[in-house]
């Protein structure tokens, strides 16, 4: 801007105080009457408005979040000992908001956007933490797949760009796992992560770092973190920053994927807010606008029109089961909210089957329309066969007598179940899924020991990888599998298997 | 409590100040003010009033916050 030269920093300093002028000011002010457990009850401050942002003496700051005839009640963000009855407090004028843009990408920050990785941190662009989802006229139907990169996930449970869909399941059931898998497989497809932990342990937080570091994901990423010793106003803001960041990018034109680990705390410091705000409070003493909470915050996803640019918003909340009950009074809720749910089982996870995938019980309300032609021409009748060797396998369990083709059923369902593990943060490409799909169709496995199908799978990929390579980047190219595709894969998968004999 | 008006200065001040500062509210609002002068040296200089829930904001201090608001934004 100035080059090296002193003087001209100097003029140019010399110009701007020139140019500045003083208007005196006039604002209104508060009188803090009460603090306590970081909520905040003032005297005054008649003309301010819901969700604004008030400052506290010694730069401590606060979102007003109830008005009476008798005063503000506000929530403190952060921890300040300089809050006292007594203290004056004044209004800023704005609501909540948070720094956004391309700056943020590979940095974690706040809900408030103070950076959290000590480098700093300087954005020209900030957006209100709360805001309006889309409206009907300015969303479009969602028409183009997020691959996660689980092959469970992606030929059974597709999501597509734009969908919210909910990941359910006890503790230790890798809920993170498959949100983190989604994040790594996007760095190829040009979409942008954003994961909001909400009251998580600074340890999972910095993991997550970590893996997404060693992935080589973190330049696409911006981590939100409120860990569990942030005040629950943070926590509580935390969804809410994590989608203003996420939606700056959306409504120019990109696709991205926002996670929100979990939503079970965010209604946990909610209630806390409420409870100490002396809200009525309902059932499992929640407030009465739980529900509103997660419905505002999932609202704001969405796939835009073509005339907005066309960008997406697909969320991946989480929401924490106990004893695997899915009745409970959030998750019902954020079911009823999403367009589908993962549910996974701790069951299913102690048996060794990663992602521990309930079939039964996980859909996807709209990404079946948006899933790879190539991947709807091999996943047809999965869904079903699963749901089908499930039943039977309850049944055999007991030594009854099986007959040829329900012990047929049965090897099949066992080598498909081998097939959908993977192994944590291993994504697989569109075209490895399909041909994985393509061998398990032609029943290639089925000489193969239950024990030795993972490896086999591994080998046969880096066969073909080695032999079809050519068909195998067209099919992750375009997404389609031509006839011609077809025959060259099953040919190459029926060599492998024949070599190998 | 609001209702209580209060007069903040910074440094030194002399009984003269305070009545000239409170002569000159008492016309721009249009009847008589009371102050409870505080002196408060973090406002560098100037004043600040505190009259029924607004601020009159005439001190160094927030004349500097204002300047550095301009040349940063």
């Amino acid at each position: 801007m100035f080059g090296s030269d002193v003087k001209s920093v100097a003029s140019f300093l010399n110009s701007k105080i020139n140019e500045y002028e003083y208007k005196p000011k006039v604002y209104e002010y508060g009188v803090v009457r009460s603090c306590t457990d970081d909520i905040v009850q003032i005297d005054g401050l008649s003309g301010i408005s819901y969700g604004e942002l008030i400052s506290f003496d010694g730069d401590a700051y606060g979102l007003a979040l109830e008005m009476s005839e008798s005063g503000v009640g506000a929530v403190l963000l952060g921890k300040s000992s300089s809050v006292v009855p007594g203290c004056i407090v004044r209004g800023t004028g704005r609501v909540a908001n948070i720094c956004v843009g391309n700056e943020l990408l590979g940095r974690i920050v706040d809900p408030i956007g103070r950076p959290l990785d000590g480098l700093p941190l300087k954005a020209d662009k900030y957006r209100p933490i709360e805001n309006h989802a889309p409206t009907i006229m300015q969303r479009s139907p969602v028409n183009a797949p997020l691959q996660t990169g689980l092959l469970a996930i992606d030929s059974m449970i597709p999501i597509g760009r734009g969908q919210r869909e909910l990941i359910v399941g006890d503790r230790q059931t890798g809920k993170t796992a498959i949100a983190l898998a989604a994040m790594i497989n996007q760095k190829k497809d040009d979409v942008i992560c954003v994961y909001c932990a909400i009251g998580q342990k600074a340890s999972t937080v910095a993991q997550v770092v970590r893996i997404l570091t060693t992935e080589d994901a973190m330049s696409n990423t911006v981590i939100v973190s409120s860990t569990a010793d942030d005040c629950a106003s943070m926590q509580y803001l935390a969804p809410y920053a994590g989608c203003a960041i996420a939606e700056e990018f959306m409504y120019n034109g990109k696709d991205v994927l926002i996670v929100y680990d979990d939503l079970t705390k965010h209604a946990i410091a909610y209630r806390s807010m409420s409870l100490l705000l002396r809200r009525p409070s309902g059932r499992e003493a929640y407030p009465g606008d739980v529900f509103y909470l997660h419905s505002r915050l999932l609202e704001r996803s969405a796939k835009l029109s073509d005339e907005l640019g066309g960008g997406s918003m697909t969320a991946l909340p989480i929401v924490e089961t106990m004893a695997g009950d899915i009745s409970a009074y959030i998750p019902t809720n954020v079911i009823s909210i999403t367009d589908g749910q993962i549910y996974l089982e701790s069951e299913l996870f102690n048996a060794g089957v990663r992602p521990a995938l309930n079939v039964g019980l996980s859909v996807s309300r709209v990404g079946r329309s948006a899933q790879r032609s190539a991947m709807k021409a091999v996943s047809g009748s999965l869904r079903l066969e699963l749901a089908q060797y499930r039943d039977t396998a309850v049944f055999a369990q007991f030594g009854a007598d099986i007959d040829a083709s329900t012990a047929h059923l049965l090897a099949r369902g066992e080598r498909l179940t081998e097939l959908l593990k993977q192994r944590q943060n291993d994504v697989m490409a569109l075209s490895e899924q399909v041909a994985v799909l393509l061998a398990y169709e032609k029943d290639m496995f089925k000489d193969i020991p239950k024990k030795n199908v993972s490896a086999v799978k591994k080998q046969m990929l880096e066969y073909l990888d080695e032999h079809c390579a050519s068909t195998m980047h067209a099919v992750d190219m375009s997404g389609n599998l031509s006839d011609s595709d077809r025959n060259v894969i099953v040919d190459a998968i029926s060599d492998f298997f024949a070599k190998n004999k | 409590m609001v209702d209580e008006n209060m007069l903040k200065l910074a440094g030194d001040f002399t009984e003269q100040d305070i009545e000239r500062i409170r002569s000159g509210f008492s016309k721009m609002l249009g009847r008589e003010i009371r102050f409870k002068v505080v002196r408060d040296d973090s406002l560098i200089g100037g004043f600040s009033a505190f009259i029924n829930g607004k601020v009159y904001d005439a001190s160094v201090l927030a004349r500097i916050e204002d300047m550095q608001r301009q040349f940063t934004d």
